[in-house]
C-alpha cells in the first residue's frame, strides 16, 4: 500500500542544547543548498513509495534555521504530492521566525507551526542552554496568527533542573495567553552523556523526582483550559490534534526522508545515514534496515496505540496482550475498555510503562 | 598375594593443607602416572572438586612402590572426603585402612575437622603417621606444629615427616614411614568372604561401582554377592584395581582395596558402609559400623521457569543414583510452585546439589531458607516431624517442640576465645567445656542448635576469628525449645516461601530485618505494597514500598518506537524471572533475603 505520510529532516541547529541528543549540526548557506539538493534527490527515488500525501512534517534540528529559500524550495518540490487541505507542518524556532518567513511558509501551503517554546522562565532556559529570548516566542506567534496559518503550537518541556510547581504553573499560564490550538509538553529526558546531564545532575534528580507530581499539574491544568490530552505528552483544542503524529502512534506507514531519518513501511524499519556529509554525497548510501516481525508489529500497536486517549483496537492486537493482565489492570482502574478499544485511564496514563509491560504477552 | 607387602592408608587434611597435591606427588614419585599426564590434583575428578578445593566423593589409588628394603610393596591410598557433612563417609573410608597420614600445613597447625578425624582414626585403631605439608613457605614453623601435633596425640616429635608436596621433598620419607610403620593387614584370606564398601558411585553405561575394601576371603568375577545390610542380590560383572583409572583384575584378595561392578542400578541398593559376601559361602557377621544416611538440612527447590519442573525430577533422580544420602519429595508453594523439598547431610551438600542442578544440567533454581527437622509433640500425644515451615502445626495443638542438638568442637588460637564465645552464645548455644591443647591453641565445645550452625555460623566465626577458627560437630539429640514459625505477607498475602521457624526470642528481631530487607529488594509496584513479619495472627513489623508515581516515556517517535519495543520485551523478560504473589511481584533476589539478614 502507497506511504501517504512524509517526514522532512532538517538536522541545522545553531547551537546545540544542552538536554538533546537529536541528530543535528551547524549549516551555512551552501551546505544547506548542498542538502536540499540532496533531499530532494531522495524524495524523487522514493516516489514510487508514495501515493497522495495526507500528512507532511518538516522537523529538526531547526528547519527555520534553514531559511526561508530552503524551506520554499522544499515545500514546492513536495507541492505535487500533496492535495488542499493536507496538514502540512514546520518546526521552528521562535529565534528565527519572523513575519516573513511565516508569510512565505503560508504561501508554500504549510498549515500548522510547532513553535519550540520549551519555557518562559529565562533562569530556566539558562539552565538547558536554550538560547533565544522570551519575548522572541510571543513575537513568533503573532508572527504565525497574522499570516493566516491556522494551527499554532507550543512545546513546553518540564521537570526542568531547579523548577518549583510555581514556575511551571506560570510557565504554562504564559503559554495558554498565546491560545495555541496544540501543546506538547514533554518531560525534560536528558541523554546520559549530554552536556546537561553533567552540570546538572543533582538538580535533574530532583526534578525528575517531582515529576509525576508536575505531569499532574500539566494534565490538569491544560484540560480545565479546554485542552483534550489525546497522547502521552500533546494536548489539543478538539480538531487541531497532530494528525501526523497521530498516524505515527497507529501504526501507519511513513516514510522519512534526510540525514538519520527513520522509516517504517511495512516489515521494515530503516535509518538514513546520520551524517551530513555522507547523506549530501549519496542520499540512499549507509542505511541500517531492521526487519519487524507480526510479533514485534503488534507489541509496538499496543505500546503506541496505549499512548494515545483513544486507545487501541482490542481485536488488533488481542494475540499479544496477556488476558489475565488485562482482566486485572481494569478491575484496579488501570486500564478501561470501551466497546472494542481498550485504553489507559488517567491513572494508568501515569505509569503507562508498567503497564504495557504487565499486558504484553 | 602376599599381605605383608599390602599397606592401606588413608590422607586425613584440611581443606588446602596440600592432600590432593601429597596425593599427586606420591602417584608421580611411583611412577603409577607418568608426569605428562598429571593433572593438578588426579584425584579430584568433579569440575566442583576442583574449583572449591574439596574432595567430595572418596577416591583410590594402588601404588607400587620399591621400598630401600628392596621389596616391593602395594600402597593402596583412599582418599576421603573432607568435609563434616560427610563425615559418616569418612569414617567408613577410615574402616578400611590400617593407617592414616596426618597432613597439617606446616604454618597453620591442626584444624578442628582434622583433629576431629585424627580422634576418629584413632578410634578405629589407626596408625597416624604426622606429615607437615608446605615447609618451603616463609611461614612455615614446622617445629613449632611438629610440637603441637607430637604433644597432642603423644607421638615422637621425631616421627613426624616433613615435607612440601610443591616440589616434592620429603615425599619419598613419608613412603618409607607408611611401609615401616602402617601394619599390614590381618584379614584371613581363607575365610568366607568380606569387603567394606566405602563409596559408590554411578555410572551410567556400567551401573554401581562399589569401592570396597577387602578384610576376608577372596571376590572372583561371576561370583553371586549380597549387600549384608540391605539384602542386595547381585553377581559380578568385573573386579578391578585402581591404578589410578580402573583395570579389571579377576579377582580382588583379603587386604586388597578395588572396585566391584555389578548390574546394579542406583546406589541406593549398594551403600556406603555395608558389607559385600558370597551368597554361596555368607560370612557370618557383617562388618561394624554401618548406618542410614540421615538427611539432616532440608530446603525447597523451585524452578524458576514452572516449565522446568519434570526436568528438575529427572535431574534429582540421575544424582540420587550417585548420592544416597540426597533424598526428596514433592512440595507445593503458593509463591513459588511446583517444587521439591530436598534433605542434605548438610549446607555444604546442599550447595553441592543445588550448584549441579544449575551447572551440570541447566536448571535455574529458587532454594528456599535451609530448615533442620524439628520434632512437634501434639496435645493429643501425637508426634510429628517438622521439616519445613508449612509442616509446623496450629500453635494451640503444641504440646512441646524439640530441636536438634549438635555439640560443637571449636579450635582458635587463645586470643579468639571471647570472639567465639559471643558468637556461640548469640546462637543460644550452651558452654561446656574448654581446653588449652598448647598454649596459644584452645579447644571449646559447645552444645548449639543445628539451627543455629545451618545459616552462615561458620562464615560468622571465621570473620569473627580473622579465619582462624575450625569447627566440627556431632549431633548430640533432641531438646525442648520454644519455637514459633514466622510468616511473611505480602499485600495481606503469606508468601509461604519466605515463612522460617525461629527461636520465640529472636522472632521479632530476624521479621523487623527480613521486612525491612525485603522492602529494599521489592520494586515499586501499581500500588502500595505492605510486607508484614507475623507470629500467628499478630503482626511484629511492617514496612511499605510506595506505588510508583510516574513510569511513561515521554517522546515516542521515528527511532524511539524500536529502542522502546526492546526496552518493553526487557522489563517483560524481567518480569518472567520474578515471581508473581497475588498482584505483587517479587524478584528473585527478594527470596535470598532470609539468608542475607542472618549474617550479621
Amino acid at each position: 500500500m502507497a506511504v501517504t505520510h512524509l517526514y522532512i529532516h532538517v538536522p541545522f541547529c545553531q547551537t546545540r542544547c544542552h538536554y538533546c541528543d537529536f541528530f543535528s549540526t551547524g549549516g551555512s548557506g551552501a551546505r544547506a543548498q548542498a542538502y536540499l539538493a540532496a533531499l530532494l534527490h531522495e524524495l524523487h527515488e522514493s516516489c514510487a513509495l508514495l501515493g497522495r500525501l495526507e500528512t507532511v512534517y518538516v522537523g529538526g534540528g531547526t528547519p527555520t534555521f534553514a531559511g526561508s529559500d530552503f524551506l520554499t524550495g522544499l515545500l514546492e518540490a513536495v507541492a505535487p504530492l500533496v492535495a488542499d487541505g493536507v496538514e502540512v507542518t514546520v518546526e521552528a524556532n521562535p529565534a528565527s521566525l519572523d513575519g516573513l518567513l511565516a508569510q512565505a511558509l503560508a504561501s508554500a501551503g504549510v498549515t500548522r507551526i510547532s513553535l519550540g517554546a520549551q519555557s518562559f522562565d529565562p533562569r530556566l532556559r539558562e539552565r538547558i542552554g536554550r538560547k533565544g529570548s522570551v519575548d522572541g516566542i510571543a513575537a513568533a506567534a503573532s508572527a504565525v496568527r497574522d499570516s493566516g496559518i491556522d494551527g499554532l503550537g507550543l512545546d513546553m518541556l518540564f521537570a526542568l533542573p531547579g523548577q518549583t510547581a510555581e514556575m511551571l504553573s506560570r510557565d504554562l499560564e504564559r503559554a495558554l495567553e498565546l491560545a495555541p490550538d496544540h501543546i506538547s509538553c514533554y518531560e525534560l529526558t536528558v541523554a546520559r552523556d549530554s552536556v546537561l546531564a553533567k552540570l546538572e545532575g543533582e538538580a535533574l534528580e530532583l526534578a525528575q523526582a517531582r515529576a509525576g507530581e508536575f505531569y499532574g499539574l500539566v494534565s490538569g491544568k491544560l484540560e480545565a483550559a479546554g485542552y483534550r490530552w489525546y497522547e502521552t505528552s500533546n494536548y489539543a483544542r478538539p480538531g487541531s490534534e497532530c494528525r501526523h503524529n497521530l498516524a505515527c502512534w497507529s501504526g501507519d506507514d511513513y516514510l522519512g526522508i534526510g540525514a538519520g531519518a527513520w522509516s517504517t513501511v511495512g516489515s521494515r524499519r530503516w535509518r538514513n545515514i546520520a551524517d551530513l556529509e555522507g547523506y549530501i554525497a549519496s542520499p540512499g548510501a549507509g542505511r541500517v534496515s531492521e526487519p519487524l516481525d507480526r510479533r514485534q508489529k503488534l507489541a509496538e500497536a499496543l505500546m503506541l496505540g496505549l499512548r494515545k486517549a483513544d486507545g487501541v483496537e482490542l481485536d488488533r492486537v488481542k494475540e499479544v496482550v496477556d488476558a489475565g493482565q488485562l482482566a486485572d489492570l481494569t478491575l484496579n482502574g488501570f486500564v478501561a475498555e470501551d466497546g472494542a478499544r481498550i485504553f489507559l485511564t488517567r491513572a494508568g496514563r501515569f505509569v503507562a510503562n508498567e503497564v504495557c509491560a504487565r499486558l504484553l504477552r | 598375594m602376599d599381605q605383608s607387602l599390602i599397606r592401606n592408608f588413608s590422607i586425613i587434611a584440611h581443606i588446602d593443607h596440600g592432600k590432593s597435591t601429597l596425593a599427586d606427588r606420591m602417584l608421580e614419585v611411583t611412577n603409577t602416572v607418568s608426569g605428562r599426564d598429571i593433572t593438578d590434583q588426579m584425584l579430584d575428578t568433579m569440575d566442583l572438586e576442583r574449583e572449591r578445593g574439596i574432595t567430595i566423593k572418596a577416591q583410590a589409588a594402588r601404588v607400587l612402590y620399591q621400598a630401600r628394603d628392596g621389596r616391593t610393596y602395594i600402597l593402596h591410598l583412599i582418599d576421603t572426603p573432607g568435609h563434616v557433612d560427610f563425615s559418616y563417609e569418612v569414617s567408613r573410608s577410615l574402616a578400611a585402612c590400617e593407617g592414616a597420614l596426618l597432613v597439617v600445613d606446616a604454618a597453620q597447625g591442626m584444624q578442628a575437622q582434622t583433629l576431629a578425624n585424627t580422634y576418629l582414626a584413632l578410634d578405629n585403631n589407626l596408625e597416624i603417621v604426622p606429615v607437615l605439608n608446605k615447609i618451603d613457605l616463609p611461614a612455615a614453623d614446622p617445629e613449632r606444629v611438629a610440637g603441637e601435633v607430637s604433644d597432642l596425640f603423644g607421638l615422637d616429635p621425631n616421627e613426624v615427616c616433613k615435607v612440601s608436596a610443591k616440589t616434592g621433598e620429603g615425599v619419598v620419607d613419608v613412603l618409607e614411614a607408611i611401609v615401616g610403620r602402617i601394619p599390614p593387614p590381618s584379614g584371613d584370606p581363607e575365610a568366607p568372604p568380606r569387603a567394606l564398601i566405602f563409596d559408590s558411585i554411578y555410572d551410567q553405561y556400567r551401573g554401581v561401582i562399589a569401592y570396597v575394601r577387602v578384610v576376608d576371603g577372596v571376590f572372583s568375577k561371576g561370583d553371586d554377592i549380597v549387600a549384608m545390610a540391605l539384602g542386595t542380590r547381585a553377581e559380578v560383572e568385573e573386579v578391578g584395581i585402581f591404578s589410578p583409572n580402573m583395570m579389571p583384575s579377576g579377582s580382588l584378595a583379603a587386604g586388597e582395596v578395588g572396585y566391584i561392578i555389578t548390574g546394579i542400578k542406583t546406589v541406593k541398593d549398594l551403600r556406603v558402609g555395608d558389607t559385600l559376601t558370597r551368597a554361596d559361602r555368607r560370612a557370618g557377621e557383617a562388618l561394624p559400623g554401618y548406618r542410614e544416611a540421615k538427611p539432616m538440612v532440608f530446603c525447597g527447590l523451585f524452578p524458576i521457569d514452572g516449565d522446568d519442573y519434570p526436568a528438575l525430577r529427572e535431574s534429582l533422580e540421575k544424582l540420587q543414583l550417585n548420592d544416597a544420602a540426597l533424598n526428596f519429595e514433592p512440595e507445593t508453594s503458593r509463591a513459588l510452585g511446583f517444587g521439591f523439598r530436598c534433605g542434605f547431610l548438610g549446607l555444604l551438600h546442599m550447595d553441592i546439589i543445588r550448584e549441579r542442578l544449575e551447572r551440570e544440567y541447566g536448571l535455574d533454581l529458587l532454594a528456599t531458607t535451609p530448615n533442620v527437622q524439628y520434632e512437634a509433640r501434639l496435645t493429643d500425644g501425637g508426634v510429628t516431624a517438622v521439616r519445613s515451615p508449612a509442616d509446623m502445626p496450629d500453635p494451640g495443638l503444641i504440646e512441646e517442640i524439640n530441636e536438634p542438638y549438635v555439640r560443637a568442637s571449636i579450635l582458635v588460637p587463645s586470643d579468639f576465645v571471647g570472639a567465639v564465645m559471643e558468637v556461640c552464645q548469640d546462637r543460644r548455644g550452651d558452654f561446656e567445656d574448654m581446653q588449652y591443647l598448647t598454649s596459644e591453641r584452645v579447644q571449646l565445645h559447645y552444645q548449639l542448635p543445628l539451627a543455629e550452625i545451618v545459616l552462615e555460623f561458620f562464615d560468622l566465626l571465621k570473620s569473627r576469628t580473622k579465619g582462624y577458627a575450625s569447627l566440627d560437630y556431632e549431633m548430640s539429640g533432641m531438646r525442648v525449645s520454644d519455637l514459633v514459625k514466622l510468616d511473611i505477607l505480602i499485600a495481606g498475602e503469606t508468601v509461604d516461601a519466605l515463612s522460617l521457624i525461629s527461636h520465640r526470642d529472636k522472632a521479632y528481631q530476624r521479621g523487623k530485618a527480613l521486612v525491612e530487607r525485603l522492602r529494599q529488594e521489592i520494586p515499586r509496584q501499581l500500588f502500595e505494597v505492605a510486607i508484614q513479619a507475623a507470629i500467628g495472627k499478630k503482626v511484629i513489623a511492617r514496612e511499605t514500598v510506595p506505588a510508583k508515581r510516574k513510569d511513561v516515556l515521554a517522546k515516542c517517535y521515528g527511532g524511539d518506537i524500536t529502542r522502546k519495543r526492546k526496552l518493553l520485551e526487557k522489563q517483560k523478560a524481567g518480569k518472567k524471572r520474578m515471581k508473581q504473589v497475588g498482584n505483587v511481584e517479587i524478584p528473585q533476589k527478594a527470596f535470598l533475603a532470609v539468608l542475607d539478614i542472618e549474617k550479621k
